[in-house]
């Protein structure tokens, strides 16, 4: 004798529920391990140690007088990231652009410490363009690194002209290199102004350098 | 009677019920008699929702069963307790006169042979089967 027992579906809706949460979970993981995948934990640092808050940059105008060397520390730091970047090429466009953006920037900030020239808002602006280079990747990584260097080269000028007229034509190579880019391209297309615009950059503080005070009472 | 009223249900009519994981679907199963010949196809489980349980089994019967019944002699004034009409194809068995054959995926009904078949009443698919039961 035959018995069958029958019962009611059980639901499905919490199955797909739980499978687009699982999705959702993995796709978070993923994207927030994008930029690492991308760029290396280490500009992640780099980020947090270069970017200063007002009273930070206080602090380091003050430090000048404990290491009168910074300028030279931070232009030696920006100088083998150039170098070094050359060598090893696997590090990706938005790794490379943005460190070497921000040292640049830091190499840059110590200078006007140095002088004692006010470039703050210009490096204020030029730090949080730089820093958006990687979270904005894909989308306007070219007009950051152009805004940046924009910012940046201001203050250069602000810098060369109250200290180093002679330095007018290595001003007028980083303006070049600027109106050389393309704020609505990508930035693997304009590799050359940009890397163009680092090397006018260094060539210029390591001539700025030379002329430092603070090389001469500290050898 | 309507079905809601006395719980009695065809299974593929419950979008929201399926026959409980450990027990067996035997729709669309060979359903054979005592004498191990083939009857009809399990056409659909009738249920009850207030047992869970199937009650009885829609078969839709072999032609054969159909031929069988089929007296062309029988004279027109003879009293017949029913009389199955063209299109009358299905028969509704108690699930306790079945007994599944799991190893050969067929139905056994109990006590019953090709005769019994041939001169159950039978009912049309389309019409309900409520009255036969």
């Amino acid at each position: 004798m035959a018995e069958i027992k029958i019962e009611k579906k059980k639901p499905v809706w919490p199955w797909i529920v739980a499978v687009i949460i699982i999705l959702f979970v993995i796709y978070f993981f993923w994207s927030s391990n994008y930029d690492k995948r991308r760029g290396g934990t280490q500009e992640i640092n780099f980020q947090d140690s270069i970017s200063m808050s007002s009273t930070e940059l206080q602090n380091e105008a003050t430090s000048f007088y404990q290491n009168p060397n910074a300028f030279l520390d931070q232009l030696q730091d920006y100088s083998t990231f150039l170098s070094d970047s050359e060598l090893h090429q696997e590090n990706t466009a938005s790794y490379f652009h943005r460190n070497a953006l921000l040292k640049l920037i830091k190499a840059t900030r110590e200078q006007a410490v140095t002088t004692n020239i006010d470039v703050t808002r210009n490096l204020e602006i030029a730090d949080e363009n730089a820093l958006k280079v990687t979270h904005d990747v894909h989308n306007a990584a070219g007009y950051q690194i152009k805004k940046a260097a924009s910012e940046i080269t201001e203050a250069l000028t602000k810098i060369q002209k109250d200290h180093y007229e002679d330095l007018h034509a290595e001003i007028k190579a980083l303006e070049r290199d600027i109106t050389d880019m393309n704020g609505m391209r990508a930035i693997d297309e304009q590799q050359e102004s940009i890397l163009s615009f680092h090397r006018h950059a260094l060539d210029l503080l390591q001539k700025m350098g030379l002329h430092n005070p603070a090389v001469k009472t500290n050898p | 009677m309507k079905s809601s009223e006395n719980h009695l249900h065809r299974l593929e009519d419950l979008k929201d019920y399926q026959v409980a994981p450990d027990n067996t679907d035997i729709r669309n199963w060979n359903v054979i008699d005592v004498d191990d010949r083939v009857i009809g196809t399990v056409d659909s489980l009738l249920v009850d929702l207030v047992t869970k349980r199937v009650v009885y089994v829609d078969v839709e019967v072999d032609d054969s069963i159909i031929s069988a019944n089929h007296d062309p002699d029988s004279s027109p004034g003879e009293l017949k307790e029913f009389n199955n009409k063209a299109g009358d194809t299905h028969i509704i068995i108690p699930i306790g006169m079945m007994d599944i054959d799991l190893s050969r995926h067929r139905v056994r009904a109990l006590g019953l042979n090709h005769r019994s078949f041939s001169d159950a009443p039978r009912y049309d698919r389309n019409y309900s089967f409520e009255s036969r039961v």
